[in-house]
């Protein structure tokens, strides 16, 4: 018998019930964190101003993404009262079964104009939107070209699309530009139509991670 | 597990109406070939789908997309208003006729009645728009946990009796991020029902441990897949796996059935394996108090290690929570993308689930609504089964699927429906299996008994028009043609097996599918 070799003995029903006796699995969490409580727990907010919980006086907020202000506004407040007593709080129903509103159609009719594109659609979270998104159009075979500094939704996204990635270095175009001629060097050696193959590159209009913006002419 | 049985007539017209079709969708394509149509592809670049990718969305549910994705104009209660819209091209435009017409709901996910507020809990939803505007723009982890939802977590957690609890943003995100929050380790088996939804499948996805998949409520199968998985560990890394989670379902929206959680839990103590049972159905629609699937079989919380949930379906409102021990909750924290770098939960909504739950466990017509959705829910399985329909699932669960098979009912049934006034959805590939089309009503405790018996007697009538009434007929076939085509319907059902299950990993979802919002 060669030791070198794999072997695939055929295990007793004894062997079979000891293992499965003696495993013992870890536990559930492995590293025990310490509490993540929340930095700060927001009792009530207005304007600009928020009131914590646990502090006497308000303070400035520096910190939420809310940049023009429109969430505070007295006439939106107003629409969402109405909005609540017309339509109620969710839509009981993803948009193919009735959960359609004919609100939301009006949202992208006028997000599109906004934005100058043929059609727009709205999602109702930030994160799995991005991450839905990109799976939906490059799939297994396609080219990712990725900024590094990209955010997390981003990143699951380009995993859960199971493309060929590439990153390129933060708002480095030199490198991109590198990339992009490598990549068509290899398409002429081995012979690859780069009419089968999509490929797309992603980066975001204002970076969460370092504030900066990415250069679109260029790009 | 319940085998569903495809009367052989059924089966022989559904695999020749799809035959059809697809010869003639091949016919087009060819045709398409030396006459294209502009698809909008710039020159130089590759298109954004090639032949083959689309070609069930182009040549088969285009045709009949006017059954999904039907605007209202109202509130999704148990009346609603539906937006009428027309094809004059077979459904590659809609337009809008500017009519509505009022129908009985029998769609939305409103089990509770929540779509229309009892006024108190209004009122709170309202005053939480004075207090904290639309939305916190904020990840939980900086400002975006409010009171509202820090209340709520707390709320929850009691709800379902366990220690702790975080909530997300949207049903479908809590386990698309909330999965990969835990199981970041290589070395781990998720074991997954096969049925599971697809945001399930992404979240396992997401991360690197291994993912076998078990036939659907085939606990014997569980138990074979688990006691293999133990016993000859991970094959790539050759060495016994680090732990065996095992994700299940409490109610599957697609076939109505309730998790054998029991069955489970006996097996979970045995082979020391992890459960983690997704409630997205059940929070509130099951058991005596609405507390989920261990409330309904009497078994006790702590023999679930993580019980997920959604605010969708019974709550009426959005997001999701994952409760557990405090342990694994500040892991879940620390770990999950959506605890850093998500929005946080609007706390509007926060203050619509909270007063929802406050509801349904303090006040009287709370616990009346529990008790009037089981009434409901058994009340329409019976009526269907005596009107001959073939219905799936379990007496209790408010998801109420009956079979049609054949794709032209898939519309048919729809339109036909909602000309009467009742609202329905319709069901095909890839949601449910390609033969297995079906119409799956959504009860709720707001209907009335009279609504109730109107939508009985539109879908008795719809029934006679689209021939689904499966069992009436084979009650009434005479006896030599029943002998004969049981012989017959044994190598139907084989095949129907055969074809119609994959079981190689989870199915490609999200076709005209499933929930989470």
């Amino acid at each position: 018998v060669d030791p070198t070799k794999e072997t695939k003995t055929k295990l007793s029903q004894k062997e079979i019930d000891w293992l499965i006796e003696s495993w013992e699995p870890e536990p559930l969490v492995t590293e025990v964190m310490e509490e993540q409580n929340p930095l700060h727990v927001v009792e009530r907010m207005n304007g600009n101003q928020l009131k914590l919980r646990g502090m006497k006086d308000t303070v400035l907020d520096l910190s939420s993404n809310d940049f023009l202000g429109l969430g505070k506004l007295p006439s939106i407040k107003e629409n969402a009262h109405k909005a609540l007593d017309k339509y109620g709080c969710g839509s009981c129903g993803p948009r193919g079964f009735y959960g359609t509103i004919d609100v939301h159609l009006q949202f992208e009719a006028d997000l599109a104009k906004f934005m100058g594109t043929q059609q727009a659609l709205c999602y109702s979270d930030g994160a799995s939107a991005v991450s839905s998104c990109i799976p939906a159009y490059s799939k297994k075979g396609d080219l990712l070209l990725v900024d590094e500094a990209c955010s997390e939704p981003i990143r699951t996204g380009v995993n859960l699309s199971r493309s060929t990635v590439h990153y390129f270095k933060h708002n480095d175009m030199k490198d991109l530009r590198n990339i992009m001629e490598t990549i068509v060097k290899d398409d002429k050696k081995n012979k690859r139509d780069s009419l089968q193959q999509r490929r797309f590159v992603v980066t975001e209009g204002l970076f969460n991670a370092t504030g900066k913006l990415c250069p679109l002419p260029e790009l | 597990m319940q085998t569903i049985e495809i009367p052989f007539w059924a089966a022989f017209t559904t695999y020749f109406s799809y035959g059809v079709l697809f010869v003639f969708g091949h016919l087009r394509d060819f045709y398409r070939r030396f006459f294209p149509v502009d698809k909008g592809t710039k020159p130089g670049y590759a298109p954004f789908t090639f032949d083959w990718d689309d070609f069930y969305t182009r040549r088969l549910y285009w045709r009949i997309r006017d059954a999904w994705n039907r605007p209202i104009s109202s509130r999704p209660a148990a009346v609603f208003t539906v937006v009428e819209r027309t094809t004059k091209d077979q459904g590659k435009t809609l337009e809008y006729t500017g009519n509505a017409a009022e129908c009985v709901n029998l769609a939305s996910y409103n089990y509770l009645g929540f779509a229309e507020n009892p006024p108190q809990v209004q009122e709170d939803v309202l005053d939480c728009v004075d207090t904290y505007g639309l939305s916190m723009c904020s990840a939980p982890c900086e400002v975006g946990q409010s009171q509202a939802v820090q209340k709520l977590e707390v709320a929850i957690a009691e709800f379902v009796g366990k220690e702790a609890a975080m909530v997300f943003g949207m049903g479908f995100a809590t386990n698309q991020c909330g999965l990969p929050g835990f199981l970041s380790d290589p070395n781990c088996l998720i074991i997954s029902d096969h049925l599971n939804h697809s945001s399930i499948v992404q979240g396992c996805r997401g991360c690197k441990a291994t993912i076998k998949v078990f036939r659907h409520n085939d606990y014997a199968m569980l138990e074979t897949v688990v006691r293999k998985s133990i016993v000859y560990g991970n094959p790539n890394r050759c060495r016994p796996y680090s732990k065996i989670i095992v994700i299940v379902e409490g109610v599957y929206s697609m076939e109505g059935e309730i998790l054998n959680l029991p069955k489970v839990v006996e097996l979970k103590k045995r082979y020391n394996f992890y459960l983690y049972v997704d409630e997205a159905h059940s929070i509130g629609a099951l058991g005596p108090h609405g507390k989920g699937v261990c409330d309904h079989w009497g078994v006790s919380p702590d023999d679930v290690d993580v019980l997920m949930g959604t605010f969708t379906k019974s709550f009426g409102s959005a997001g999701g929570y994952i409760a557990s021990s405090k342990e694994f909750i500040a892991s879940l924290r620390s770990l999950s993308p959506a605890y850093l770098y998500g929005c946080s939960m609007s706390p509007i909504i926060a203050q619509q689930a909270l007063s929802a739950i406050h509801w349904i466990t303090k006040t009287e017509e709370g616990k009346e609504r529990i008790r009037r959705l089981h009434e409901n829910s058994t009340y329409f399985r019976q009526r269907l089964i005596k009107d001959g329909f073939q219905v799936l699932g379990d007496d209790t669960s408010p998801v109420v699927p009956v079979l049609l098979y054949h794709p032209a009912k898939i519309p048919a049934f729809s339109r036909e429906c909602l000309s009467r006034g009742v609202a329905v959805v319709v069901v095909g590939y890839p949601a449910s299996p390609l033969v297995e089309s079906r119409v799956r009503f959504c009860i709720s405790a707001a209907h009335t008994k009279q609504q109730l018996d109107f939508s009985l007697d539109v879908i008795k009538e719809v029934g006679d028009v689209c021939c689904n009434r499966y069992m009436l007929y084979e009650e009434k076939m005479p006896g030599w043609i029943k002998s004969l085509l049981n012989s017959q319907s044994k190598s139907a059902q084989a095949a129907v097996n055969g074809k119609a299950k994959p079981l190689n990993g989870h199915s490609k979802t999200n076709g005209h599918a499933k929930k989470k919002q």
